[in-house]
C-alpha cells in the first residue's frame, strides 16, 4: 500500500509526504518531521482515534487546530481499490471521545463519493510503541481509563444540563408537591378536625352545666323568695291537689261499691245479669275518656294549642317550617366557613393582582364597574364581616332551638293521636251508655238491687265528673305557677337536689360554681374559635396545595413531550387531576435526575481514583472521602481485569512469564502475581521487566497476539523504536518483521525511528554495500527530510 | 452512528458492573439504579434527547 498525504497543515505541524509500498518499512528522520502524525491520520481513516488523544485530550485539540483540509491518499489496497480522504477538522468534536467518524472528513473510493464508514470497512491500522515495557504498559492502560472516565463524567455532565433545562421550569413544583406533603396536610386537617369537634362537645357540656347553675341559683332564689299572689296560688294549689286525692279516693270506694252492687244483680241472671255487665262497661268506659280527656287537657294547655285536630293540625305546620328554617340557618353557618376559604384563595390572587392589574376589567355587566382592585377590596369587607362567624354561641343557640323545635313537633303529633283516640273513647262509651238504658227499659220489675245499682253508677259518674274539673282547677292553678315562675318549696327542694347531683357540688357552692362555669365557658368558646381558625387555616392550605398540583398538572399536560411520556394526560376521563399518576411520573422525573447527578459524581470519583491508582506512594488515595476509598477494591479489580486480559494470551505468557499465568495486579506495590502451572505463585516487580530485552519480547509478543481482522487491508505500525536500535537489535528486528507469522497478521508492517546516524559525516567512513545503502537513505533526507526504505 | 473512539455506552457499563460486582454492597442497589439511567442517557450517541430520556424513564415507572 502507498500512503500519499497533501498537507494542509499550519502552525508548525509537519506531516511527511509519502510512506511507499514497501514493507517492512523503516521510515527514519528528524524528529517533528511528521512521521507520526501521517500515521495518526491513517489511523483516523480506518475509524479509530489514537490512544495518546485519548489519554491527552489537549493533543487532539491542537491537531484540530492546526491540521486545515489536509489529503489523504490510499493506493494498492488489497482488491485494487485506491482511496481518498480529505479531513475536516473544523467538523471535529472538542473531544476525542465517542467521535463520529463521518464528522472527520469525506472520501472517495476509486474516485467516487464514499463514506468514512466505507473506507474505515477497508482498512485496520495496529500501532504498538516499542519503547513500551510493562509497567509503562500498565501506566498507558491507566492514562487511557482516566481519560474514558473524564470522557464519560464530561457527556453524563452535558447530558445532566439538557434534562434539567427540559424541566427546570416544572422543578421546584415537582419537588414541593409531594405525596408526603399531601398526606401530611390531610393528617392536619383531620387533627384539626377533631380538635374543633372536640372543643365543640366540651363547650357544649360546659354551656349545658352553666344553664343548670344559673337555673339553679334561680331555684334557689325562687324557693326563699315566694310571697304576695305567689304564695296565695300556691295555698289554693294545694287545695286543689288535696281535693283531687279526696275525690280520687271517694272515687275509688264509689267504683268498688258499684262493682259489688252489679257482683249482686249478676247473680239474679236475665236482664239484671246483662245491665250489671253493661253498667261495667260504662264504668270502664267512663274511665277511659276521662284518663284520656286529662292527657290531651294537660297537653293542651302545655303547649297552647286548642284540643282541635284543625288547631293542632296548624301547630304542626307551623313547627315543621320553623324546624325547616334552622335547618336552613344552620346550613348558612356551614357554609360560611367554607365562603371564607374561598375568599381567602381568590381574594389572595387578586390582591398580588392588584399591583399591576388593579384597574383592569375583571367581569362584564356590573355598575359600578367591577375591577381588579374593586373585587380584592369587596372581598376584604366580606371577609372582615364574616371573619368570627359562625360564633360558638349561634351554633349552640341554633341546635338547642332546633332540639326543642323537634320536641315540640313530637309532642304536637302525639296530642294530635291523643285527641283522635279520646274521640274513639267517647264514641265507644256513648254507645255503652245507649246499650244500658235500652237495658234498663227491658228491666220492667225493677229490682231492689237494680235501683240500688244505677244509683251507685250515678254516683261513680258524678265524683268521676267532679274529678275532672278538679283536675282541670289543679292544672290551670299548676299553669299559672309556672307562668309566674313561682315553686312550691317542696317541688323546689327537689330540683335542687337533682341539679346538685348532676353539677356535683354543694348547694353552698352553688354561686361560685356558676362563676366558673361561666369563666370555663367563654374559655371554652375561645379555644372553639382558635380551633375554628386553625381548621380554616389548614383548609386553606390544602386548597391552595390543590390547586396548586392542577395548576402544574395542566401545565406539564401542556407540554407535548410529557404527554408524550405519560401516553396523553394526567387528568382522569371525568377531567379531575389523576393524582396517583402524576406520582409515579414526578417521582420517575426526579429519581432519574438524582440518579444522573449520582452516577456524575460516583463517575468523578472514579477518575480521581484512577488518577492517584498507580502513584508509587499513595498517600492520596488517605486524603480521598471515605465513599471514594471504599471503592478502591472494586476500581482495582477493573483496573487489573483490563490489564490481566491483555497480559494472558500465550504468547506473552510464554515470552515473558516463562509460561506462569498472571493472576493478580498488585497496583500499590507495582507487582504482578504469577501462577505457575504446577499452582504455586509468584510475586515480582513490573519494573523487572524493563530490560531491553524484556521490552523486545512484550513487543514480539503483542504482534503475535494480534486478533484476526475482518478487514481486507492491514497496517502494522511499530512507533518509538530507539530502545531497539541502540541495543543493536534491528537486524532481529527486521528478520521477525519478515517472518511468516508477521505477515500473516499485517499486509504491510512499517518501523518508525528518528534519525539513527548523521549520514553525511558517517558516509566517508563506509564501503560497499553499506556505503550504497547510506547514499540511498542519505539522498532521501537530503531532499525530504526522511527517509522511506526497505527495514534491514 | 459508529464511533471512532470506545464507545461510552460499553465503558459505561464495563464500569458500573465492576462496581456492582464488587463494591461495597450497600452500594450496590443504588449503582444498579444508576447504571440503568446511565443506559437511557445514550452516552455513546451524538443524537441524545432530553425529552426522549424523560419519555422512557417515565413510561417505564408507568408501565407503558
Amino acid at each position: 500500500m502507498r500512503w500519499e498525504f497533501r498537507s494542509a497543515a499550519s502552525g508548525g505541524l509537519r506531516i511527511i509526504p509519502e510512506i511507499p509500498d514497501i514493507s517492512p518499512c523503516l521510515l527514519e528522520g528528524r524528529n517533528g518531521i511528521g512521521k507520526t502524525v501521517a500515521v495518526q491520520l491513517v489511523q483516523l481513516a480506518s475509524g479509530d482515534v489514537p490512544t495518546e488523544y485519548i489519554a491527552r485530550p489537549e493533543r487532539w485539540e491542537s491537531l484540530r487546530a492546526r491540521l486545515g483540509a489536509t489529503v489523504l491518499t490510499i493506493s494498492g489496497l488489497a482488491g485494487g481499490e485506491s482511496v481518498a480522504v480529505e479531513f475536516s477538522p473544523d467538523n471535529w468534536p472538542s473531544s476525542p471521545q465517542g467521535v463520529d467518524i463521518e464528522s472527520l472528513g469525506s472520501a472517495r473510493i476509486d474516485g467516487q463519493p464514499a463514506s468514512m464508514e466505507d473506507i474505515a470497512s477497508l482498512l485496520r491500522v495496529d500501532r504498538i510503541s516499542g519503547n513500551e515495557d510493562l509497567a509503562e504498559s500498565v501506566e498507558r492502560h491507566r492514562e487511557v481509563l482516566e481519560s474514558q472516565l473524564r470522557a464519560m463524567g464530561q457527556v453524563i455532565g452535558t447530558r445532566n444540563v439538557g434534562v434539567m433545562r427540559l424541566v427546570n421550569d416544572f422543578l421546584p413544583d415537582l419537588e414541593r408537591l409531594t405525596p408526603e406533603e399531601f398526606d401530611r396536610q390531610t393528617a392536619t386537617l383531620r387533627i384539626r378536625e377533631a380538635a374543633l369537634s372536640e372543643s365543640t362537645e366540651r363547650a357544649a357540656r360546659i354551656a349545658d352545666q352553666l344553664r343548670l347553675a344559673v337555673h339553679l341559683n334561680e331555684v334557689i332564689r325562687k324557693r326563699g323568695a315566694t310571697q304576695g299572689q305567689g304564695q296565695g296560688l300556691l295555698v289554693k294549689r294545694e287545695a286543689a291537689a288535696g281535693r283531687v286525692r279526696e275525690l280520687e279516693s271517694l272515687l275509688s270506694s264509689s267504683k268498688a261499691k258499684a262493682d259489688e252492687l252489679a257482683q249482686l244483680l249478676r247473680k239474679q241472671g236475665g236482664v239484671a245479669e246483662r245491665l250489671a255487665d253493661s253498667s261495667s262497661l260504662v264504668r270502664s268506659r267512663t274511665d277511659r275518656e276521662a284518663s284520656l280527656a286529662r292527657t290531651v287537657g294537660e297537653a293542651s294547655r302545655k303547649l297552647g294549642v286548642g284540643a282541635e285536630p284543625s288547631l293542632i293540625s296548624s301547630a304542626v305546620e307551623e313547627c315543621s317550617r320553623r324546624m325547616d328554617d334552622l335547618e336552613e340557618e344552620l346550613r348558612r353557618l356551614d357554609l360560611t366557613g367554607q365562603l371564607k376559604i374561598v375568599i381567602d384563595h381568590v381574594a389572595g390572587h387578586l390582591n398580588r393582582a392588584d399591583r399591576s392589574l388593579g384597574s383592569q376589567l375583571l367581569g362584564a355587566g356590573f355598575t359600578p364597574e367591577l375591577t381588579v382592585s374593586s373585587a380584592a377590596a369587596a372581598l376584604s369587607e366580606r371577609r372582615r364581616t364574616i371573619r368570627k362567624e359562625p360564633t360558638p354561641e349561634q351554633v349552640r343557640e341554633l341546635l338547642a332551638e332546633q332540639h326543642e323545635a323537634r320536641g315540640r313537633h313530637n309532642q304536637l303529633t302525639a296530642l294530635a293521636d291523643q285527641v283522635t283516640k279520646l274521640a274513639r273513647a267517647r264514641e265507644l262509651l256513648r254507645i255503652a251508655e245507649l246499650e244500658y238504658t235500652q237495658l234498663e227499659k227491658q228491666a220492667i220489675v225493677v229490682s231492689k238491687g237494680v235501683e240500688a245499682s244505677r244509683k251507685a253508677d250515678a254516683e261513680v259518674g258524678r265524683v268521676q265528673q267532679e274529678l275532672t274539673d278538679a283536675y282541670a282547677v289543679l292544672a290551670g292553678l299548676s299553669q299559672d305557677l309556672a307562668a309566674q315562675g313561682t315553686l312550691s318549696p317542696a317541688d323546689a327542694d327537689i330540683e335542687i337536689q337533682q341539679i346538685l347531683s348532676v353539677l356535683d357540688i354543694e348547694k353552698d357552692a352553688a354561686q361560685d360554681a356558676e362563676a366558673r362555669l361561666r369563666h370555663e365557658s367563654a374559655a371554652a368558646d375561645q379555644h372553639v374559635e382558635a380551633c375554628q381558625e386553625e381548621l380554616a387555616v389548614a383548609r386553606r392550605h390544602e386548597l391552595t396545595l390543590r390547586s396548586d398540583l392542577t395548576d402544574l398538572i395542566d401545565r406539564l399536560d401542556a407540554q407535548p413531550w410529557f404527554a408524550e411520556a405519560v401516553g396523553g394526560s394526567l387528568r382522569l376521563p371525568g377531567g379531575e387531576p389523576d393524582v396517583e399518576r402524576y406520582w409515579i411520573a414526578r417521582n420517575a422525573v426526579l429519581v432519574s435526575l438524582m440518579r444522573i447527578q449520582q452516577a456524575a459524581d460516583r463517575v468523578t470519583r472514579l477518575e480521581g481514583l484512577c488518577r492517584e491508582f498507580l502513584k508509587p506512594r499513595r498517600e492520596e488515595l488517605g486524603t480521598m472521602d471515605e465513599q471514594t476509598r471504599s471503592f478502591t477494591p472494586a476500581f482495582a479489580q477493573l483496573f487489573s481485569a483490563r490489564i490481566l486480559d491483555a497480559l494472558r494470551s500465550p504468547s506473552i505468557r510464554r515470552r515473558l512469564f516463562d509460561g506462569a499465568e498472571p493472576v493478580e495486579l498488585d497496583a500499590a506495590n507495582r507487582t504482578l502475581v504469577l501462577r505457575r502451572s504446577d499452582g504455586s505463585t509468584e510475586r515480582r516487580p513490573l519494573s523487572s521487566y524493563s530490560t531491553g530485552e524484556q521490552a523486545f519480547a512484550f513487543t514480539q509478543a503483542r504482534i503475535l497476539d494480534l486478533e484476526a481482522s475482518a478487514k481486507p487491508n492491514r497496517l502494522l505500525v511499530l512507533d518509538e523504536f530507539g530502545a531497539f536500535v541502540s541495543a543493536d537489535r534491528l537486524p532481529e528486528l527486521a528478520e521477525f518483521l519478515g517472518s511468516d507469522a508477521v505477515h500473516e497478521r499485517a499486509g504491510q508492517v512499517i518501523v518508525i525511528l528518528p534519525l539513527q546516524v548523521d549520514y553525511d559525516a558517517e558516509i566517508e567512513n563506509t564501503l560497499g554495500e553499506l556505503r550504497a545503502r547510506y547514499e540511498e537513505r542519505l539522498g532521501q533526507i537530503r531532499d525530504r527530510g526522511y527517509c522511506a526504505v526497505e527495514l534491514s | 452512528m459508529a464511533s471512532a473512539s470506545q464507545d461510552l455506552d460499553g465503558l459505561a457499563e464495563e464500569v458500573m458492573s465492576a462496581l456492582i460486582a464488587h463494591g461495597p454492597p450497600e452500594s450496590r442497589a443504588q449503582i444498579a439504579d444508576e447504571l440503568a439511567v446511565l443506559r437511557n442517557l445514550d452516552l455513546g450517541s451524538e443524537d441524545f434527547s432530553a425529552e426522549r430520556f424523560i419519555q422512557a424513564e417515565v413510561k417505564r415507572a408507568l408501565g407503558i
